[in-house]
């Protein structure tokens, strides 16, 4: 069978990119989490935050970046057994740009700013216009929206949804526009008290990953 | 009131043409047709694809201070428009939004990517690290059918451009985007609409500073050209016509013969154009703009009408001088016959439309003037009163020797003073030269996005279209050698999308049955996270492959592939010619050798040279056919006239063409087509004032009348083209300098050569 709108960018010359409507969502979601503002509206849901983020910005900065170390396992019906990925998170306040640095298995990379999307393999470096990549661009303006504080703005993208439940909260965000909700169900941020644990991505294929923030497990033990 | 019969003729004449030219007129400004048949095969690449080459319908579009937010809207405002085939980016690299369905079905076919135990791991392996950055249902589509990207690899393959750099900004600053156009580089209208399309989005929705934009590119230096071109030549024109104007009202004092003196003309070129419109399919502008020119002996034929009517009716006087016009007429349309059988098409256009107007302007001077003209009986002159000459005037050779030995002086003078000691100047690039700063501004930015080389390309050519391919295949593969050497960066192939039947039918045979593919793919899996009924539709899809049609060059019609394709392969005559285009060359000689040594008949075509030695070629073609038009008029001159005023008459021609070339060469270094076009128009002038000013004329008032019409001529001919070759154009520049100086030299040999010492009692 032909197929057709596969949304593979048909001019990568390295095989192992071929990023298009993939999702990188959880990095940038996370990495916003770093920097949540401290302008959110005086409610539950949004004080809440407010002291994650607090707690989050006092994560471990080299260079004026934010950087945190995360673990993440990919499940897939693909898949024989869960995939797992170590790496770090990047934020660099000032290019604002969010960076998923792979370590482990393979040495990978992606950073995405407002325009573009660069993936760095071993086998090269491309850049990629998040113009033509409407999935990816909602995932930014979320992103931007949850930096900037602007709680408008990040439901204009996402619906939200808050649950507290014996000291663990989850905030569930559930894409609006119609790109992205067609691949992606869900993102869900789990916490306890003013700590991120994890964050929880789910596909329209049944497919997903849940990413643990490394520090998050220090402080557990 | 009545009309004569002879006016009633022409005004019916003049609404046929009409009718003609609002049914038939199309215009053309393919270059091709004006060029001779190619004879080398460097010249068939450059006829064939003129304006067709690899990346020679890119526009660049460099913006001056634009950051990548405003290089993107642009970008998304120019491909929204839908008016380009599409536009490009370092960020976007070109997108189709779909794998063509062709390439998806043939793409085991297409590809050497061997689904052997070991190639299958190492792909799924990295797809596994890929798990990392993507997600989703796409991906899960693409990795279960596909797992070796085969598909991405080959449409990678097919990339344009190769970007250098990162980013497409230049060191100053400037943005790059790059717009395929619809239309090739030589339809100029196409490009025009694209050009002005382009600015209209960025400057008048995208409010950009007009300032800021750039636009380069084949295309764009075409448009930009002919703007320039059409303006100037307006406005010279313009400028022309009036000085002309202003000579016939002092030499006449009177309005009408004013507007008389347009209507040979006019009709003429009506004429003329109407006969190409009928003949060929479409005119060329070229046709219009040299046939114009050529056409400019046509306003002599009226002057000299007029002042014979200063002393006699008008009736009697055309039918005085008819004889003389007659003569100079049949013998200026034997030069433009000539031209009309050269060949080349444009050239027959030419031809056509020039012979067809000088018979045109002949027959309206004679048959519909004189009616039109006022028969002021009381002024008339011719009453017996005047004297009448009773020898025919004696033709002096010493001015013609002189002349020609004047020429030759000139010509040596001017060899000693060039360099090179080229005469003629074979490079088609000084006929419509675009700023030398243009050309550097458009080299870097193509640098920068890394697109074809567009002067050089290789050709290779067969009869048989699968023979073709096939060594298109091995020099495919053969290219790494030269690109180790460091040759040539890389290039790309119609092979890649059409392999030779030899290799569908290889790669074929070799993609494993269903239980191989299976065990294969097994062994594979292991190490790796997959499951196997993950990759269901790749078995199917290899299984399908082995049993698949051999793909054709017809499979890609209304494809988005079909241009690819186009550009690389065609058919001309009844051989096959397949083109590689080429980035990054390195050492050209070396190239050129290692070609020339690797055994294929494979040619690397430089497209400039392939233009110089066409452009050399035409004109010797051109001066034969002259040569044999002189013969030819020659010929009726004698049948004509007194053996010794026939060869004195050429004689005089031939030395003041002489001299005219020396005083242009010295002048200018070097001559063009447009001056050899501008020769052709002296010579038949010159043929003109020295048939007149050796006549045998019959009374003073006549003599006085003839040099008074030959003065009117060449003053007025000298003051129109002088003007034209004042422009920095260099067409005209080259033109109207070429005949003004022309027509100085013929007026004083036709002077100086006929002896009037008889005349000095009146």
């Amino acid at each position: 069978m032909p197929r057709r709108g596969l949304g593979v960018d048909p001019f990568l010359s390295n095989r192992g990119i071929c990023v298009s409507k993939f999702l990188c969502c959880a990095a940038a979601v996370v990495i916003s989490l770093l920097l949540l503002p401290s302008t959110w509206a005086a409610e539950t849901l949004t004080s809440r935050l407010k002291a994650v983020s607090s707690a989050l910005l006092n994560a471990e900065q080299i260079n004026g970046k934010h950087q945190i170390e995360f673990r993440e396992e990919r499940y897939s019906e693909l898949l024989i057994q869960p995939v797992t990925f170590e790496g770090k998170l990047i934020y660099d306040p000032e290019s604002r740009s969010i960076k998923k640095a792979v370590t482990h298995p393979n040495v990978v990379s992606m950073t995405m700013n407002d325009q573009a999307l660069v993936l760095e393999t071993s086998e090269g470096k491309r850049r990629l216009s998040l113009r033509t990549r409407p999935a990816l661009r909602a995932i930014m303006a979320g992103f931007r929206a949850l930096v900037e504080g602007d709680v408008d703005a990040l439901e204009s993208h996402f619906e939200s949804n808050y649950q507290q439940q014996a000291g663990e909260w989850r905030l569930v965000l559930t894409p609006r526009a119609n790109r992205l909700s067609k691949r992606m169900k869900s993102l869900t941020i789990i916490g306890q008290g003013s700590r991120v644990d994890s964050i929880v991505t789910r596909m329209k294929n049944g497919d997903h990953q849940i990413m643990t923030l490394i520090p998050m497990l220090a402080e557990r033990k | 009131m009545r009309l004569p019969i002879n006016i009633s003729l022409w005004l019916l004449f003049l609404l046929v043409c009409v009718t003609i030219l609002v049914f038939n007129l199309r215009f053309s400004y393919d270059l091709g047709i004006f060029l001779p048949a190619p004879r080398t095969e460097s010249q068939k690449v450059l006829i064939e694809r003129l304006g067709e080459g690899p990346g020679s319908r890119f526009l660049l579009v460099g913006l001056t201070g634009a950051g990548s937010d405003q290089t993107e809207t642009a970008q998304q405002a120019l491909e929204e428009s839908g008016a380009f085939m599409r536009v490009l980016s370092s960020t976007s690299t070109p997108e189709l939004s779909d794998i063509p369905n062709i390439l998806w079905r043939y793409r085991y076919l297409l590809s050497d990517e061997s689904l052997d135990k070991k190639s299958l791991h190492e792909s799924l392996q990295q797809r596994a690290s890929d798990l990392a950055l993507f997600a989703g249902e796409e991906f899960n589509s693409l990795l279960g059918a596909d797992p070796g990207f085969t598909s991405i690899e080959i449409m990678e393959a097919l990339n344009p451009t190769k970007p250098v750099a990162d980013s497409w900004v230049t060191d100053q600053g400037t943005a790059l985007l790059i717009v395929e156009t619809r239309t090739p580089a030589f339809d100029l209208s196409g490009q025009k609409t694209a050009v002005e399309a382009i600015q209209n989005i960025l400057v008048n929705v995208q409010n950009f500073d007009p300032e800021k934009i750039e636009i380069t590119g084949v295309g764009a230096f075409g448009v930009e050209l002919q703007d320039v071109i059409q303006s100037e030549a307006t406005k010279r024109s313009v400028l022309a016509s009036v000085g002309l104007a202003l000579v016939l009202i002092l030499a006449y004092r009177r309005w009408r013969p004013l507007l008389l003196a347009g209507i040979p003309l006019l009709t003429a070129m009506i004429a003329g154009l109407s006969a190409v419109a009928l003949i060929f399919p479409q005119v060329h502008g070229i046709t219009l703009a040299f046939g114009f020119t050529l056409l400019g002996i046509a306003i002599d034929y009226p002057l000299h009408l007029f002042s014979h009517a200063r002393h006699q009716s008008s009736l009697s006087a055309i039918a005085n001088i008819w004889p003389t016009l007659r003569l100079g007429a049949a013998s200026t349309l034997i030069a433009y016959v000539g031209i009309a059988l050269s060949g080349a098409q444009g050239l027959a256009q030419l031809g056509i439309f020039t012979s067809v107007g000088i018979v045109t302007a002949a027959l309206v001077t004679r048959w519909v003037l004189p009616p039109m003209m006022k028969h002021k009986a009381a002024e008339l002159r011719f009453d017996g009163s005047s004297q009448l000459l009773g020898e025919a005037p004696s033709l002096r050779w010493s001015p013609v020797i002189l002349m020609v030995v004047a020429g030759g002086g000139l010509m040596l003078v001017a060899w000693q003073n060039a360099d090179n000691a080229a005469i003629w100047n074979n490079n088609l690039a000084s006929l419509s030269p675009v700023p030398e700063d243009r050309l550097s501004r458009d080299h870097e930015l193509r640098q920068l996005a890394g697109t074809p080389d567009l002067r050089h390309v290789i050709a290779l050519r067969n009869s048989d279209l699968q023979h073709a391919l096939r060594e298109t295949e091995k020099l495919d593969n053969d290219l790494r050698f030269a690109s180790a050497r460091g040759l040539v960066g890389h290039w790309q192939t119609v092979t890649r999308l059409l392999p030779s039947e030899t290799s569908q039918l290889r790669r074929q045979r070799k993609l494993p049955d269903e239980e191989h593919l299976l065990r294969v793919l097994t062994h594979a899996l292991s190490d790796t996270p997959f499951v196997l009924a993950a990759f269901k539709s790749f078995r199917n899809d290899v299984t399908a492959s082995r049993t698949l049609p051999l793909l054709t060059k017809e499979d890609f019609y209304d494809s988005p592939l079909q241009v690819y394709i186009d550009t690389h392969l065609y058919k001309h005559d009844s051989e096959w010619v397949s083109i590689i285009s080429l980035y990054g060359l390195g050492d050209i000689a070396a190239f050129k050798d290692w070609i020339g040594d690797h055994g294929i008949d494979a040619e690397l075509v430089d497209l400039k040279s392939a233009s110089e030695t066409l452009v050399a070629s035409y004109r010797g073609y051109t001066l034969k056919l002259l040569a044999i038009a002189l013969l030819a008029i020659l010929a009726l001159l004698l049948w004509r006239l007194p053996r010794r005023r026939a060869l004195w008459s050429l004689a005089c021609v031939l030395s003041v063409l002489t001299a005219t070339s020396a005083s242009v060469y010295l002048l200018n270094g070097s001559l063009n087509l447009y001056h050899m076009m501008a020769l052709l128009l002296v010579a038949g002038l010159g043929l003109d004032y020295v048939l007149f000013m050796s006549r045998d004329e019959k009374s003073v008032d006549d003599r006085l009348d003839t040099r008074h019409a030959v003065i009117a001529c060449a003053v007025s001919t000298t003051v129109a083209f002088g003007l034209l070759g004042l422009s920095a154009i260099p067409a005209l520049q080259s033109m109207g300098s070429t005949v003004a100086i022309g027509t100085v030299l013929n007026i004083s040999l036709a002077w100086f050569g006929v002896n009037r010492a008889r005349e000095s009692f009146a």
